[in-house]
């Protein structure tokens, strides 16, 4: 339950679909386009997808959001195709996670009022209630339950959309650079948060969580996939043992590898970029560039 | 409670006691037939309207020299007026009627003012209601289907700024009644600048906040009710202090052209009869109106939008 396999999606912007490509490729100057992706992500993984601003990690969130529809391929979802936004997954967005005319509490309950009508589910009131302030106290909100987003500071409003993600108890939470607009000392807290919050269920939910910050990946991802250009680059395991830490990240040397590897990943595409002849220049540097690459089993420990 | 009771409040209050001695003790030089009474209680009640003021300021902590300057300003003008006509009569004696006469009309016409009033407001709740709810809904549609959006938006651009006036001598031919004529210029005049920022507004709707809802599966009832509504809520509030006082305007307007009740009828009506002190008392129950109606809709602008 909540495993995702997205079989060769290419996906492209025309004008029609303006609208959406303000949002994925906001930072960016050209809009991001897929070029046949092909993952497959197994239940209750935690998969981190980092990658310059406008290569695509954007896009392939609002496509498993079911946000925009694939040109070519499909993605399946325990089997099934996506067709539009379903309730087996929950967003959380880097901007406007929150509905601002809802106090705190009113934007978690909606969440769930609307995962209950879409599920057929009958919760009373008060059981929305309590499931809202479960999860407002498990984020560290509870207090902050009747004020509006706009008196709440950046940080404090992205708890709140991960506690409605969780209320929601879907099979699959998606996150969309969550933290990319918050402080260092926000972050640090926020991605802990996450972290342990995923440890701690009784089920490990199925996570794609998208960002640039690679320390951040390896904190938090079980695997990570580098997307650039529209294509999946490589696409690793971590295999870091949980729990961690920022420092273990910064100080542990088979985290170090891994970070410069994946630096000199984010190098190489950029010096890619810069060559003329594209990626067959890097051919000679020794980096493989034919199609994805995966690292071997254990190589990273 | 201090800082209330400082200079400035001690020379509005020494103003007054000023004009009420001038209208109590001074010999009159025009002749009135009516009795001094009806002022000095207008006098207290704009008294009173201001000390409110004041103690609701001193309330939420706005320091502000606003209701002292405006009151001192009322009670000079009051003083000169008074002056000027009942004391040394050096006013023409018809056009400018005392402020005794104008203040006595409310007491022995109140009720035919009331009645006006009424019929006034009635007839514009009428239209403003239905060109605010029109507005919205067909805005709301308009802008959210592209195609419409495309079809109408140039129209109400054309149509918006036409002023709802130049239908008027038409639409008083078109229509069966007077009233209908009236309550369908004010719809029009409300209509248009409403639905234009409708379609403005919810076709500038943020294309996050809209993935947003999406992703949590709102559809259809929900995402207008739940969504787009709270959205475009404060615009519709902040067009609506506006339009409302220019919808009442227009309709005094229409009124005075040739309608049988209203204010705007009471107005004119009384200037045919060269009952100028009924037509000054007219304008003020003009002014009182559209307070009234502006402060109701800026209570309703706070209570509405607190989330921002």
């Amino acid at each position: 339950m909540g495993s995702i396999i997205i079989k060769d999606v290419s996906f492209s912007y025309d004008d029609a679909s303006a609208h959406a490509r303000t949002k994925a490729s906001e930072d960016a100057e050209h809009p991001s386009a897929l070029k046949n992706i092909s993952l497959s992500i197994p239940d209750g993984q935690f998969l981190c997808v980092i990658g310059h601003s406008g290569g695509g990690k954007s896009t392939l969130l609002r496509l498993l959001a079911g946000l925009s529809k694939p040109d070519a391929g499909e993605i399946l979802i325990d089997g099934a195709p996506v067709t539009g936004p379903g309730l087996d997954r929950s967003i959380v967005f880097q901007n406007y996670s929150l509905f601002p005319w809802m106090r705190v509490k009113e934007n978690v309950e909606f969440g769930i009022e609307q995962e209950n009508k879409e599920l057929d589910r009958h919760q009373t009131r008060t059981d929305i209630s309590r499931i809202a302030d479960e999860y407002l106290a498990k984020v560290g909100m509870a207090d902050a339950r009747d004020k509006y987003p706009y008196q709440l500071s950046g940080g404090m409003q992205q708890r709140v959309a991960i506690a409605r993600a969780l209320a929601m108890d879907t099979e699959i939470i998606l996150f969309d650079e969550p933290f990319g607009a918050l402080d260092i000392r926000t972050r640090r807290t926020l991605q802990d948060l996450v972290s342990n919050l995923w440890d701690a269920g009784e089920r490990r939910k199925t996570v794609v969580f998208v960002t640039h910050d690679i320390s951040e990946a390896l904190l938090l991802a079980d695997r990570i996939a580098f997307i650039a250009d529209g294509e999946v680059r490589a696409s690793f395991d971590v295999e870091l043992p949980r729990p961690r830490s920022m420092e273990m990240i910064l100080q542990d040397e088979r985290a170090i590898e891994s970070r410069q590897a994946l630096t000199a990943l984010f190098y190489a595409d950029e010096k890619g970029r810069a060559a003329e002849g594209g990626y067959a220049a890097l051919e000679d540097e020794g980096f493989p560039v034919e199609g994805s690459f995966f690292w071997e089993e254990g190589a990273i420990q | 409670m201090k800082r209330i009771l400082n200079g400035r409040f001690f020379l509005t209050q020494m103003l007054l006691l000023v004009l009420v001695g001038i209208v109590v003790a001074v010999p009159n030089a025009k002749i009135l037939t009516v009795t001094y009474y009806p002022l000095l209680v207008a006098l207290g009640v704009m008294d009173l309207i201001y000390l409110a003021l004041l103690i609701s300021r001193e309330r939420r902590g706005i320091e502000s020299t606003g209701p002292n300057d405006i009151i001192l300003l009322v009670w000079v003008l009051i003083i000169l007026w008074e002056v000027a006509s009942t004391k040394l009569a050096i006013t023409p004696n018809v056009i400018v009627p005392t402020p005794e006469e104008v203040f006595n009309v409310f007491y022995t016409s109140y009720d035919t003012l009331i009645k006006n009033v009424i019929s006034s407001t009635t007839l514009l709740m009428v239209g403003f209601a239905g060109g605010i709810l029109a507005g919205v809904i067909l805005g709301i549609i308009c802008g959210w289907i592209p195609r419409l959006r495309e079809m109408f938006y140039p129209i109400a651009n054309v149509m918006a700024p036409i002023p709802p006036t130049v239908f008027a001598p038409y639409l008083v031919v078109l229509m069966p009644s007077f009233r209908a004529a009236s309550a369908c210029i004010i719809l029009l005049g409300v209509f248009w600048p409403q639905f234009l920022n409708m379609i403005l507004r919810v076709s500038s709707l943020d294309p996050e906040l809209l993935d947003n809802a999406r992703a949590l599966g709102v559809k259809n009832t929900t995402m207008i009710t739940r969504i787009i509504l709270p959205y475009v809520m404060p615009g519709v509030l902040q067009g609506l202090r506006v339009s409302l006082t220019t919808a009442f305007l227009m309709l005094t307007f229409a009124e005075m052209i040739g309608a049988t009740a209203g204010i705007g009828f009471y107005i004119t009506n009384s200037n045919i009869y060269a009952n100028y002190a009924a037509v000054i008392a007219g304008i003020i129950v003009c002014g009182i109106v559209v307070t009234v109606l502006s402060a109701i809709t800026a209570w309703a602008q706070r209570r509405f939008t607190v989330w921002r």
